[in-house]
C-alpha cells in the first residue's frame, strides 16, 4: 500500500504493474536504461509501495562474492561471521537492488545464479549454509547498456534469469511533468527545460557524448525554482554536467538561451 | 601576371600576398609589384574616399560568419537533429536540408550585436525549415508566407523575444533611412537542389581561410571523372596553360604538372571562379587539396570487368538491399617497406605522451593484474591472511595461499588496429597531415604496449576500385611490437578508401584468433570514396552493413578520427557511443592510448 513516505514516480508503460507482479511471482527483474532516467527511483518507489526494506548495493569492479555474501572477522579473539547484503536482504526478506550489476565481475555474479531460479537459495559456502528466500524477497539489479565498451556483455546463462525493462528518457509532456512534480517548477518553464534536453540530446546523436538525464532537468528546474535565473541555472546543472570543452559548453549555452 | 590587371577586383581582399613563389624572373616582379602596389592604394583611397558614412560603419560593423560558423553549425544541428552543414554565400541564406547557406557577412546595420543577431535568427530558421523539410528534397511544401512562419519560429523561443525586439527596432530604423533596403531577415527555402547552384550562389561563396594546405570550394552539384594512367601522363604533349587552368581545369588530358608545387593560397580565388565539375584522378601523391562538397544526383558507373586473384568479399548495395555476391577483391599483403630513421625522429616530441600513458597503463595494471592467493608473490593477501587465521579458529585446515603476486595474465582480448591509409589523409587538419598523426599515434602505441601483451594486429588498407583492395599487415597477432616502428614509418598515402571490404577482411583476421574479445579498432574518417561507386549513400551503406556483420560475429568496432569531416559519417554508421572525434589532431595519440587503457581495465 503506497504510504505517505513512498518517493515519487511516474509510470511510463507498465513498469510499476510488472514489477508488482513479478515481486507476487516472485521473478527476479533486469532494468537497463541510460543514465539519470529514473531506475533508482523506480526501485525506491517500488520498495515503499509494497511494503518492503530496500537494500541498495552499488557494484564496481572490485566487488567480490564475499562483498555479498559476509565474510568471517576476527574480533578480539573470536571469529565472527558477518553476513554481507545480500545475505541480509534474504534473511529479512528485503528487496535487494544491485545497481550496475555489469561492473562486478562475472565470478562475483554467479553466486546469484541459484537465488534467480526455482530453487530461490542463497548459497553459504563458508557456513556450510543453504538459505532459502522467503516469499517477500525480491532480487532487482540494473545495468546500463550505453556506458560498458561494448563487450562487457550480460552473459546469456545470467541474463536469461531476469523479467527486463527497458528505461529511456520519457515522451516530453511526461518528463515535463515529472520536473514540475519534482521541483515545483511552473508547468510552462518546465515545458522548455524538456525541450532544451530534447535539442540537446539531439545533438548526441550527432557526437556528443553524454546525453541530459531527467536528473539533470530536476536540478536546473529545482535552482530556478528557488530563484535563480533560469539562464545560469541552465549552465551550472546542465551545461556544466554534461561537458568539460569550452566549444561545445558554448553551445549548449547558445541553446539554452534560446529556451529561457 | 597578366590575371591582375586583368582581375580588377582582387586586390581588394585583404591579406592578399603577391604571388613571389610561383613567378619566375625576380627583376621582373620587384617592378611590377611596385606599380601594383601603387595601384593598390590608389584604388584603396578611391573606394574610401568615395563610400558613404553609414555604409562604412557598416563595414566596421559587419559580422563575419568565420568567427560563429563552428557555433552556429551546432545550434542548426541541435535544432534540427540533422547533421548540417553551414556555407557562407553572398546570395539570399537557404537550405537544401543538407546545408544551411548564410551570409559571409552580415553588414546591415552600425551595431555589430545588431548584425550577429541576424546571423543567429537566420541559423534558428533555416534550420527548422530544414527539420521540417522545407526544401527540395523535402517532403512538404514551403509555408505560404515564409515571413510569418518564420516569426513564428521565432517566437516559439522565449529566450529570443527579447532579442526579437531590439532587431525590429534597428529593423525599423534602418527601412526608414532606406525603404528601398532588402529586410535583413530575407530569406528563401529552396525549391530545388539545383537553385543552391544558381550561378549568383554558389560560386559567390566566399573561401574559408586557408589553414595548412586545404581549401573548400563552394558546393558543386556533380562530378565526372577521368582516369589518367601513367601512359597518359608521360604522353602528354607540351601545350600552353592559361592562369588558373594550371592544377585544375575544365577537360581532361590537358598537359600539367600533376600537383607539383604547393601554391594552393594564390590558386584559391581562381578556383572559386572555376566551375569543378570534371576532376581528374591520377595516381600520385597530392600536396595540396582543394576539397569540394559534391551533391551527387546523378550515378556514378561501376567497374567493368571481372578482376582475378585475390579474396573475393561481398558489397552491399543499400538500394537494393542485396549482396553483390564477390564483388570486390581484398589482396593482402605484407607491407615491406621499412624507414627506421623516422621513428628515432618523433620520439623526441612525443617523449612526454608515451611517459604519461606508461604510468596510467602501470596504474591500471597493477590493480587488475593482481592475483590473489597465490603461494609465493611479492605481498600478503590480507584477505586470505584474515580467513586463514578464521580456519585456525575454527580448527579448519589451513590455507597454503596467502600472497598476492603480479604476474602477467593473458588476457582474452584480441585488438585490431586499422588505419585508412587513402589519399584522403595526406590532407592537413590544423596544419598537421593527417597520415603523420596517425603514424605517430601507432607509433605511441607500440612504445606503450610492447610489455603488455601482442594479441594486437596492425594494419592499413586503400584501394582501387572493387577490384583491388589493399590490406596491409603491419604486424600480425603474436608478432612482437619492436619491428612494427619502422614499417609505420614507411607508411605514404596512396589509393583511394573502400573501407567495407578492408573491415570484412580485418573480421575475419579477428575472427581466426582464439580470444573471448574481439575488438576492431578503425582510424579513419569513414568518409566512403573509391573510383567506382563507392561514395555518398551507396558507400556509406555497405560499411553499416559491414558493422552490422562485425557484430552479429561478435568483433565489436570502435573508431577514432580527427577529421572535422568524421562528425557527417561516423555518427551515423557508429552509433553515438562508439567513436570519438578529437578535437585537436595533437590528442590522437593520446586518446588511441587511452583508449586501449580501458580495454586492458575491463
Amino acid at each position: 500500500m503506497p504510504t505517505l513516505e513512498t518517493p515519487y514516480y511516474r509510470e511510463i508503460d507498465h513498469e510499476v504493474t510488472t514489477c508488482e507482479l513479478a515481486w507476487r511471482e516472485r521473478l527476479p527483474l533486469l532494468l537497463k536504461g541510460p543514465t539519470g532516467c529514473g531506475k533508482t527511483r523506480f526501485v525506491e518507489h517500488m520498495a515503499a509501495r509494497l511494503g518492503r526494506p530496500l537494500i541498495t548495493i552499488a557494484c564496481n569492479e572490485d566487488t567480490t562474492a564475499a562483498d555479498l555474501l559476509g565474510r568471517h572477522l576476527i574480533i578480539g579473539g573470536d571469529t565472527v561471521w558477518c553476513d554481507g547484503p545480500l545475505t541480509r536482504a534474504v534473511r529479512e526478506g528485503a528487496i535487494v537492488y544491485l545497481d550496475e550489476f555489469l561492473e562486478a565481475r562475472a565470478d562475483t555474479l554467479v553466486v546469484i545464479h541459484s537465488l534467480t531460479d526455482h530453487r530461490r537459495r542463497l548459497m553459504l559456502d563458508r557456513l556450510n549454509e543453504e538459505l532459502l528466500a522467503p516469499a517477500e524477497f525480491m532480487l532487482i539489479v540494473s545495468y546500463n547498456p550505453g556506458y560498458q565498451l561494448g563487450f562487457k556483455e550480460l552473459k546469456p546463462s545470467t541474463r536469461q534469469r531476469f523479467l527486463a525493462v527497458d528505461f529511456t528518457y520519457p515522451e516530453p509532456e511526461v518528463e515535463a511533468e515529472i520536473v514540475v512534480a519534482e521541483s515545483g517548477l511552473a508547468a510552462d518553464r518546465a515545458k522548455q527545460l524538456v525541450k532544451l534536453a530534447g535539442k540537446i540530446r539531439n545533438l548526441k546523436h550527432l557526437g556528443l557524448s553524454e546525453a541530459p538525464s531527467t536528473r539533470l532537468l530536476v536540478g536546473a528546474a529545482k535552482l530556478m525554482q528557488a530563484g535563480m535565473p533560469p539562464r545560469l541555472a541552465c549552465q551550472i546543472a546542465v551545461v556544466n554536467a554534461l561537458t568539460d570543452d569550452p566549444e561545445i559548453a558554448q553551445s549548449l549555452q547558445d541553446l539554452a538561451n534560446l529556451h529561457f | 601576371m597578366i590575371k591582375r590587371e586583368r582581375n580588377g577586383k582582387r586586390p581588394e581582399k585583404p591579406g592578399f600576398v603577391p604571388e613571389e613563389a610561383a613567378a619566375t624572373g625576380l627583376g621582373k616582379i620587384l617592378d611590377f609589384d611596385l606599380q601594383f602596389l601603387i595601384w593598390q592604394g590608389v584604388h584603396k583611397a578611391l573606394k574610401w574616399v568615395s563610400r558613404d558614412p553609414a555604409e562604412r560603419r557598416r563595414q566596421q560593423a559587419a559580422a563575419s560568419l568565420d568567427e560563429t560558423r563552428e557555433r552556429l553549425q551546432t545550434l542548426a544541428r541541435a535544432l534540427s537533429g540533422l547533421p548540417l552543414l553551414l556555407r557562407p554565400t553572398t546570395a539570399l541564406p537557404g537550405t537544401d536540408g543538407r546545408h544551411l547557406l548564410l551570409p559571409s557577412q552580415a553588414a546591415w546595420f552600425e551595431e555589430e550585436s545588431d548584425n550577429r543577431r541576424v546571423l543567429l535568427f537566420l541559423t534558428v530558421i533555416l534550420a527548422e525549415a530544414a527539420r521540417l523539410g522545407f526544401h527540395g528534397g523535402g517532403d512538404r511544401q514551403p509555408p505560404t508566407d515564409p515571413a510569418a512562419w518564420a516569426d513564428g519560429v521565432l517566437l516559439g523561443y522565449p529566450g529570443l523575444h527579447a532579442e526579437l525586439a531590439l532587431h525590429r527596432d534597428a529593423e525599423a530604423a534602418r527601412r526608414a533611412r532606406d525603404p528601398e533596403a532588402t529586410p535583413a531577415l530575407a530569406f528563401r527555402f529552396l525549391a530545388r537542389p539545383d537553385a543552391l547552384l544558381a550561378p549568383g550562389d554558389a560560386t559567390a561563396a566566399t573561401p574559408e581561410a586557408i589553414d595548412g594546405s586545404e581549401a573548400e570550394a563552394p558546393i558543386q552539384e556533380s562530378v565526372s571523372r577521368t582516369t589518367v594512367d601513367k601512359e597518359d601522363q608521360e604522353a602528354n604533349t607540351l601545350m600552353h596553360n592559361f592562369e588558373k587552368v594550371e592544377t585544375l581545369d575544365e577537360y581532361k588530358g590537358l598537359a600539367r604538372d600533376f600537383d607539383g608545387e604547393d601554391q594552393l593560397d594564390d590558386q584559391l580565388e581562381a578556383m572559386q571562379e572555376l566551375k569543378l565539375t570534371e576532376v581528374i584522378r591520377v595516381d600520385e601523391t597530392v600536396h595540396s587539396v582543394y576539397r569540394a562538397e559534391l551533391l551527387m544526383t546523378d550515378g556514378i558507373g561501376d567497374m567493368a570487368g571481372e578482376a582475378t586473384g585475390g579474396i573475393p568479399y561481398d558489397e552491399w548495395d543499400p538500394a537494393k538491399r542485396a549482396y553483390r555476391k564477390g564483388w570486390c577483391r581484398v589482396f593482402p599483403g605484407k607491407l615491406d617497406a621499412r624507414d627506421p630513421e623516422w621513428a628515432a625522429e618523433r620520439l623526441p616530441e612525443l617523449a612526454e605522451t608515451i611517459r604519461h600513458l606508461r604510468k596510467t597503463l602501470e596504474k591500471v595494471i597493477s590493480a587488475t593484474e593482481q592475483l590473489r592467493r597465490q603461494p609465493d608473490g611479492p605481498e600478503v593477501d590480507l584477505d586470505a591472511a584474515i580467513e586463514n587465521r578464521v580456519r585456525l579458529n575454527l580448527n579448519e585446515p589451513p590455507l597454503s595461499n596467502l600472497y598476492l603476486d603480479r604476474r602477467r595474465r593473458r588476457r582474452d582480448l584480441a585488438v585490431l588496429v586499422l588505419v585508412d591509409l587513402s589519399l584522403s589523409t595526406d590532407a592537413h587538419v590544423e596544419g598537421k597531415r593527417v597520415l603523420d598523426v596517425s603514424k605517430d599515434s601507432l607509433l605511441v602505441l607500440s612504445e606503450v604496449f610492447a610489455h603488455y601483451g601482442d594479441q594486437v594486429e596492425v594494419a592499413g588498407f586503400f584501394s582501387h576500385t572493387r577490384n583491388q583492395v589493399h590490406y596491409q599487415t603491419l604486424k600480425r597477432f603474436d608478432e612482437p611490437w619492436a619491428p612494427l616502428k619502422a614499417a609505420i614509418g614507411a607508411l605514404e598515402p596512396m589509393g583511394y578508401t573502400r573501407i567495407g571490404p578492408a573491415l570484412r577482411h580485418a573480421t575475419r583476421q579477428l575472427l581466426k584468433t582464439k580470444a573471448k574479445h574481439r575488438v576492431l579498432l578503425v582510424l579513419s574518417d569513414g568518409k566512403p570514396s573509391d573510383f567506382d561507386r563507392y561514395e555518398g549513400r551507396y558507400g556509406v551503406g555497405d560499411i553499416r552493413q559491414a558493422i552490422r556483420e562485425a557484430e552479429s560475429q561478435g568483433v565489436h568496432m570502435h573508431a577514432l578520427a580527427i577529421d572535422s569531416q568524421a562528425r557527417d559519417y561516423l555518427p551515423q554508421m557508429l552509433g553515438s557511443q562508439r567513436f570519438a572525434i578529437l578535437k585537436h589532431p595533437g590528442d590522437l595519440p593520446e586518446a588511441l592510448g587511452a583508449f586501449f587503457i580501458r580495454l586492458m581495465r575491463r
